[in-house]
């Protein structure tokens, strides 16, 4: 180790290899806070080469490798719970190239999310997904988990923006996969790559797609005395055959944090409210106005306010995008759940998640992406309080095993990592986890690349003994 | 590269795994209604064409969802008339030729993908099978999913080599209320009028060369005031323009669909960046694609350009990163891909060991993978 630690430094230079248990401590956890791990050593390489070379040598030596971005997953995708190395790309931020006529831009793992679409701002152009992590999390890290966000109902994920991705792989080799032209044809590997959550190497590079910034936009508020009711309007206003650019869900506790927050008010006896945004060409926001206002009161709506102009429209999504942070007046600790079902399920799961959390003495906050039926169940507790951290993690299996008998989904964007392992079997079974451990294998054989995350048991399913299940709640620190 | 002749076997998905377990003779390649076998070259090793039988149902049309199940076997246009019943559709072709795994595994696009993206943007869920007989089944029935591998993504466009796709859940979109079209000859078009006429998001905006010259084809599609109004904007950055009526747009559309289907011919497929379709003079150059998507980039050759043309092509359009593949009629000296990418081909191949460590499913048809057979006894 010693000696690898000197070639470490030799080649990134001592600021970039962090040894100190101090140091090492900032990376225990991610935005998944249940489970902690303090990795054995932390590395910030600055270019694709450093981090080739970087692998070279860890690899060489049969070091776990954890890739990491800003640390905002909310599923322990970051998390080194057998030790290793965290390999972050923080320092390598830079968008390389912005190119105004294909619409795309080359950048490095380490940009910002909305550092590109500020970027790309003066081009008229902007990086569609957004999730709402989004001012601090790293388009590697989107990459990884195949991020999505609010405005993923009529944008897409990740996925559908990236062109190419430059990837280092076990024994450093670096390479690319895909191209900004389309029609090449053959099987989709960055499709295939989006979403590994670092298992099958690190992502250095990308070329990701532009979108234009829409002509015209259309914001909506609206207040509804039942989530029901709220749920209905969602799919009437797709049944009218008008998909919105955003639809957004968010509940009683959430309202109460946002008054406490932000000083918001609401309509007496509000119980969920939707955020609904239009997009696109002026004549079709003008067109697709009146279908959304006649969902909403069709479904027994009691308000509905439009945004007159930006600065209202920013004040509605700093409102969604700033509920998690306002949830922090009304508890001392929150779990962020992150499940998907069937958009028509919506008021049978919320329903679902309500029982479950009586059930289980917590308190649930829920905001969301109702336009696809990707749920954020929001769990209040304090950490402090052993039954209540226990009665997070029964409630959260509970909640996901109710998406997946809904016909849903573990994860809508958060990602398995290590939160979600134990129910894989559950969900796909042991035949579609072997093929799956074989995609894996043929990018890292070894399973150096995170592991024990995504597939239970690691490098294959027929492995025995490695299986990670659910870790034990509270701080775990390696011997 | 010689083909096997042997008649097409059909195996029901129920027989599907003791046929598999059982299987001893030449490597498998799965096929429908047989419409991309020209895609790639042929397998190295003669090979068996086998076809699913029986799995041509829906499965389930959740409509409220939005989405979609069905056998691999259905027929794309059958699929496309069950959801239109219901205001529905897949914005690939308005009616698209071939089978639901065909259309998977070829990975091909359709002339609205400039706008809509391609089938692999709405595929959501996958059962299939690989190497001798094992069943996986990704994705699901929610149009938003990041739970395991997308094993969706890697089965398209992998021409059959990594096994056989039995189901495919699908998310769809509403059918638009209409759809106006118009025609303009490209000898008289601007750059400047090219780029704003595609900054009104057309559903399509194609160059299609005909006998006559080459004209600019654009369509849109949603509500009709929408569509009248783009029209009509359109016109004001063109001048006069053609205008085309809802159905004789469709019938054109129609039309290209079976073009890149039909026949004896080899086509061409392929595209460049974006920036290569906003100079009208390089888009007209003699011997260029018959179609050409101007919002994205993707080209169609109907027919195969005589070889000094083709290669020539082929370097021209490396100026703009561009490629040019070839669907081969019959057996050609061509090499039907424009590209590689040894990485690439590298990845495919570890994959493919992993999974069909037997090679029972026919290899050898992307780029770089001809020279991979399997062991014969």
């Amino acid at each position: 180790m010693r000696e690898l630690i000197s070639n470490l430094i030799h080649l990134l230079g001592k600021d970039a290899v962090l040894q100190s248990e101090s140091a090492r401590a900032v990376y225990e956890c991610d935005g998944y806070t249940l489970n902690r791990a303090v990795p054995d050593l932390v590395v910030l390489p600055k270019s694709p080469e450093e981090v080739s070379e970087t692998v070279r040598l860890l690899d060489r030596e049969g070091v776990p490798i954890v890739p990491r971005g800003a640390g905002t997953s909310l599923s322990g995708g970051c998390l080194s719970p057998e030790g290793g190395v965290v390999l972050s790309l923080t320092r390598m931020n830079q968008i390389e190239h912005l190119d105004r006529d294909n619409r795309c831009a080359l950048v490095q793992a380490g940009v910002i999310n909305l550092a590109l679409s500020r970027a790309a701002s003066p081009a008229g152009l902007h990086y569609a997904p957004d999730p709402s992590s989004q001012q601090a999390c790293t388009l590697g890290g989107n990459i990884a988990a195949n991020s999505g966000g609010p405005h993923t109902l009529k944008y897409g994920v990740t996925v559908n923006h990236v062109l190419a991705v430059e990837l280092v792989t076990a024994g450093g080799e670096r390479f690319w996969i895909g191209s900004r032209t389309p029609g090449r044809g053959g099987p989709d590997l960055v499709g295939t790559v989006v979403g590994h959550e670092g298992t099958f190497g690190v992502v250095t590079r990308a070329w990701v797609q532009l979108v234009p910034n829409p002509a015209a936009t259309a914001t909506f508020f609206a207040e509804f005395e039942s989530v029901e009711a709220a749920s209905k309007a969602v799919s009437t206003v797709i049944g009218l055959g008008v998909v919105p650019a955003a639809v957004e869900m968010m509940d009683a506790p959430i309202m109460e944090a946002l008054s406490e927050a932000y000083g918001l008010s609401f309509q007496p006896g509000t119980q969920a409210a939707l955020l609904i945004e239009l997009d696109g060409q002026p004549v079709d926001v003008r067109e697709e106005t009146p279908s959304v206002l006649e969902a909403c009161q069709a479904a027994g709506a009691s308000h509905v306010r439009q945004a007159k102009d930006e600065s209202e429209r920013r004040l509605l999504w700093k409102a969604r995008k700033q509920a998690f942070g306002a949830l922090g007046r009304i508890t001392k600790n929150l779990c962020t759940q992150d499940g998907v079902v069937p958009r028509t399920k919506l008021p049978e799961v919320l329903r679902s998640i309500q029982t479950i959390g009586n059930d289980h003495g917590l308190r649930v906050a829920n905001v969301f992406h109702a336009g696809d039926g990707n749920l954020h169940p929001i769990l209040l507790y304090d950490e402090n309080k052993p039954e209540e951290v226990e009665a997070v993690l029964q409630a959260s299996e509970a909640i996901l095993e109710t998406c997946l008998a809904l016909g849903g989904s573990l994860s809508g964007e958060h990602g398995i990592g290590v939160e979600k392992i134990g129910l894989m079997e559950k969900a796909f079974g042991l035949g579609t986890l072997e093929v799956m451990s074989d995609v894996r294998r043929a990018f890292d054989p070894e399973a150096r690349f995170n592991p024990n995350k995504v597939l239970p048991n690691g490098a294959g399913c027929t492995d025995t003994g490695r299986g990670l299940g659910r870790t034990k709640p509270g701080r775990q620190v390696p011997l | 590269m010689s083909q096997s002749l042997s008649p097409t076997m059909m195996v029901s998905e129920a027989d599907l795994s003791t046929f598999l377990r059982d299987w001893s003779g030449e490597a498998l390649l799965p096929v429908g209604e047989e419409r991309f076998l020209g895609r790639g070259s042929w397998p190295e090793l003669p090979s068996q064409r086998v076809s699913l039988d029986e799995s041509n149902a829906t499965v389930d049309h959740a409509t409220a969802d939005l989405t979609v199940t069905v056998g691999a076997s259905v027929l794309m246009s059958d699929l496309q008339k069950t959801l239109n019943r219901h205001g529905q559709w897949l914005p690939v072709a308005l009616q698209p030729v071939g089978t639901v795994g065909g259309w998977i595994g070829s990975g091909r696009q359709s002339q609205m993908a400039g706008r809509f993206g391609s089938l692999r943007d709405y595929l959501i869920g996958i059962q299939g099978v690989t190497g001798r007989g094992r069943a996986f089944k990704a994705g699901g029935k929610v149009v938003k999913n990041v739970a395991g591998y997308d094993l969706m993504k890697l089965m398209t466009g992998s021409l059959g080599g990594f096994g056989l796709v039995t189901e495919a859940t699908f998310r769809v979109l509403p059918l638009p209320e209409t759809w106006g079209g118009f025609r303009y000859p490209m000898k008289k078009l601007s750059r400047t009028q090219l780029q704003e006429a595609r900054a009104l998001e057309p559903t399509v905006l194609c160059l299609s060369r005909e006998a006559n010259g080459c004209f600019l084809i654009g369509g849109f599609s949603g509500k009709p005031n929408g569509v009248r109004e783009r029209l009509r904007l359109v016109s004001d950055v063109l001048g006069a323009t053609e205008e085309l009526p809802a159905a004789t747009l469709r019938g054109l559309l129609d039309g290209w669909e079976r073009r890149l289907l039909t026949g004896n011919q080899t086509l061409g497929w392929g595209g460049v960046l974006p920036s290569g379709v906003t100079n009208p003079t390089f888009l007209q150059s003699p011997g260029g694609p018959s179609l050409w998507d101007l919002l994205r980039g993707y080209a169609w050759w109907f027919d195969l350009p005589e070889a000094k043309t083709l290669s020539t092509w082929r370097e021209g359009l490396k100026t703009y990163e561009g490629v040019l593949n070839l669907d081969v009629a019959a057996e050609s000296s061509y090499d039907p891909w424009g590209w590689e990418s040894p990485a690439e081909t590298a990845v495919w191949n570890r994959i493919k060991d992993n999974l069909d460590p037997e090679g029972i499913w026919a290899w050898g048809r992307l780029p770089g993978t001809a020279s991979l057979s399997r062991e014969t006894s």
